[in-house]
């Protein structure tokens, strides 16, 4: 009897240890089957604590691998070099750290980082940083997949200014409806994707349509697809959302979650805990959904370059993909393969690897697209207007005044001027992706923290973060600032100046020192911010 | 044994449920908006009315010796939350002061200067909306952004719109009640003999006739 006891206590106990598990497993399958949730406003607060992720390499008290001012970056300089190796070594032994380097930053020249080949500009092989640019520059038709609502037809409509990868004008909009400080979505998804493919006509099919077409709502008469009712309750909370710039992203990638960890910490000590940047866990979704900190796009909603084009292909385009291969719904009604709107199958196996399936994405261009931005230069400054004679003593002093006013912390507290990415071979992305030779110890330039901060400007959506994200935004990289016509994160300031005095909440009394100074002084920080 | 069987599947059954509840966090996407409304009421609680003393005191305070409060008015100024952010703001109405348009329009004001109805961005490139300028016969509304629980009688309460065009008839504050987009309290007036509200649309004033 004691033995059949012992049995049935043993087969029990096996079995509530192996169920736990068993459900991990099919949830993370469902998980990766249902990947959009980067766009759906998640209950729960997604913030980092102590132990949540691998700090990839970097301790959260570490201060060497980012600096707030130049003078810190230079006293980090004489220290930084101790484990470096000779360019021989680096050769022979795949994993030899290298020097610790300057980031290349001539991002507006087209030109590879030295993560992959050039290519040659008149037959560019594939796999090279010229070929993944065509693939990056790209435009789908309906016959690929696009849509069936979507914002544009090539990653390009989106990142061209000044050249492929960059920002450009094109707002996106958001919407959902607040109750109680409680954000929810609109159906579907806070994306509203401003265009749709043509659709037939019920009553006359010889002509077309627009009826998947997604406005924000109340549509009272848009019930009329799949047969629903009409879609009443006005979403009020709206908001843009500008383009973001990508070059230079590989670096950003790069750094390691601790990095930024400790930069948020550092940020809050230096501050007295005015300033306290937000650091959250997002699931990498080529990583099983694992977590890792997010740093891509304005709520921080993706932690990898992969993650985020998967994202994108998906929401801007309409494509779905390796990662995602659930169709955008028009605001929350199914309009994609079987639906008679979309014409593409979504279960469509990869060409170059049957065993997975791609859906729309066949040619599984989500990775080039990935490889391109890693592949990226940062943003350049215009050093013709920093180094000339007319303006350079200005932009020195405006730079001086970014960095420190009245004796205290400044813009760079959160527009942080330098980042260190991480060692060579250290697994990033929850260990999906060896950091590179080309992209490992470089220091570079952003002007940005890569955090979630409360600045008084919204904007009020809550993504995969958590309620907590609502009113935050990510700080603005301005790296590359000067072709920027629109500012802010809704692009509805147009001067430095007035994008300034929009700041509060967290950077209030940084704002507060910019109204206390001089009009030549005022004068000399918009210059240096004019050179960036 | 029974005793021993049953306490064994009470706790299966406890454990099962456990990691079934944890199973369905994931929020769902629900297919239709249900009707919803927004938060009405301000959480801040209002302050006492504001003395004239104060009211100077936060002209001065955000524009120094630039604009003057206009007192030709029965109203002069209005108290609410008009950013939305639980803190009490004001609108006061001003006026240039003698020989100061200048500052008024310097390009590196402490202010941002706006006319609430002009359109951003013209549709007609032709008629590209001339730069906002302020003249000496113009009326303004002067907003200042409250801080914390001492809304905009605190001293770093600096935050502070100067809307040209915007000073109308019937002024007064009306409450949200979730009648606008925007969580913030919008100012009631008839401009140029129309009706309609002034509103904070999250980076600046804008105004919306009621027709």
């Amino acid at each position: 009897m004691r033995a059949l006891r012992f049995i049935v206590f043993a087969a029990t106990l096996a079995a509530l240890l192996i169920l736990p598990a068993t459900n991990r497993t099919v949830q993370s399958v469902a998980g990766t089957q249902e990947a959009d949730q980067a766009n759906i406003a998640a209950t729960t607060d997604a913030t980092w604590t102590s132990g949540s992720v691998d700090l990839e390499g970097v301790p959260e008290n570490d201060t060497t691998t980012f600096f707030f001012t130049r003078k810190e970056e230079e006293a980090g300089a004489t220290t930084a070099t101790a484990t470096s190796k000779s360019t021989a070594s680096l050769l022979v032994d795949p994993c030899a750290q290298p020097e610790i380097a300057e980031a290349p930053a001539f991002g507006f020249d087209d030109f590879t980082n030295g993560l992959i080949d050039q290519g040659d500009p008149k037959d560019p092989a594939e796999g090279t940083f010229l070929a993944d640019k065509e693939t990056f520059e790209e435009v789908d038709e309906i016959e690929k997949g696009l849509g069936p609502v979507y914002n544009a037809q090539s990653c390009k409509e989106c990142h061209q200014n000044p050249v492929t990868g960059a920002i450009s004008q094109i707002n996106e909009l958001r919407a959902g409806h607040t109750v109680n400080n409680v954000f929810s979505d609109a159906p579907g998804g806070s994306l509203i994707n401003q265009r749709g493919i043509p659709t037939d006509n019920y009553d006359d099919p010889t002509h077309k349509s627009a009826k998947v077409q997604e406005r924000v709502p109340p549509l009272y008469t848009a019930g009329i697809v799949g047969g629903g009712p009409p879609i009443t309750g006005e979403e009020k909370t709206r908001t843009f959302r500008t383009s973001l710039n990508t070059l230079g992203d590989g670096f950003v990638e790069a750094v390691a979650d601790g990095t930024l960890v400790s930069l948020a910490a550092k940020q809050k000590g230096d501050t007295h805990q005015e300033v306290h940047g937000l650091v959250i866990n997002v699931p990498v979704l080529e990583a099983n959904n694992k977590k890792r900190v997010g740093r891509f796009g304005w709520k921080n909603q993706h932690a990898s370059l992969l993650s985020f084009s998967a994202d994108a292909y998906l929401n801007e385009i309409g494509i779905t993909n390796r990662l995602i291969l659930t169709e955008n719904t028009s605001l929350g009604r199914f309009v994609g393969f079987g639906s008679g709107f979309d014409k593409v199958r979504d279960d469509k196996p990869c060409i170059d690897d049957p065993g997975i399936t791609c859906g729309e994405d066949e040619e599984q261009d989500i990775d080039v697209f990935a490889e391109f931005m890693r592949a990226t230069q940062a943003p350049p400054q215009d050093k013709d207007i920093q180094n000339d004679i007319r303006f350079a003593a200005d932009i020195n002093i405006g730079r001086n005044l970014f960095e420190s006013m009245n004796g205290q912390y400044s813009c760079s507290v959160c527009h942080v001027p330098t980042l260190q990415t991480a060692n060579r071979c250290q697994p990033l992305n929850a260990g999906e992706f060896p950091n590179p030779l080309a992209l490992a110890r470089k220091r570079f330039h952003p002007f940005g923290d890569f955090l979630l901060h409360d600045i008084g400007t919204g904007d009020f959506i809550v993504q995969n973060g958590g309620p907590v994200t609502r009113t935050t935004v990510r700080t603005a990289p301005l790296w590359g600032v000067r072709t920027r016509v629109s500012l802010m994160h809704d692009g509805e300031t147009h001067t430095s100046r007035e994008a300034i005095l929009r700041h509060d909440g967290e950077a209030q009394q940084v704002r507060l020192r910019f109204q206390a100074l001089s009009e030549d002084d005022k004068r000399r920080l918009i210059m240096f911010l004019e050179s960036l | 044994m029974s005793k021993f069987f049953l306490t064994l599947l009470s706790i299966i059954v406890v454990l099962t449920t456990a990691c079934h509840s944890a199973k369905i966090e994931t929020p769902t996407i629900s297919a239709a908006a249900p009707a919803h409304s927004t938060s009405s009421e301000p959480a801040f609680k209002p302050e006492p009315r504001p003395t004239d003393a104060e009211v100077r005191e936060a002209i001065i305070r955000n524009y120094e010796d630039a604009a003057v409060i206009d007192n030709s008015r029965r109203t002069s100024f209005l108290v609410g939350d008009f950013n939305g952010d639980n803190s009490e703001d004001i609108a006061i109405v001003v006026k240039p002061a003698k020989g100061k348009l200048s500052k008024l329009n310097s390009e590196y004001a402490n202010w941002i200067l706006e006319d609430p109805r002009q359109p951003v961005h013209s549709k007609d490139l032709k008629s590209r909306p001339a730069p906002i300028t302020v003249t000496s016969k113009d009326s303004l509304l002067a907003v200042i952004h409250g801080v914390k629980s001492e809304g905009w009688r605190n001293a770093i309460a600096k935050q502070t719109y100067l809307l040209k065009n915007a000073v109308g008839e019937s002024f007064e504050k009306q409450a949200n009640h979730g009648k606008t987009r925007f969580a913030g309290d919008v100012i009631r007036e008839k401009l140029d003999g129309t009706d309609g509200i002034i509103y904070f649309t999250g980076a600046k004033y804008a105004w919306h006739p009621i027709i």
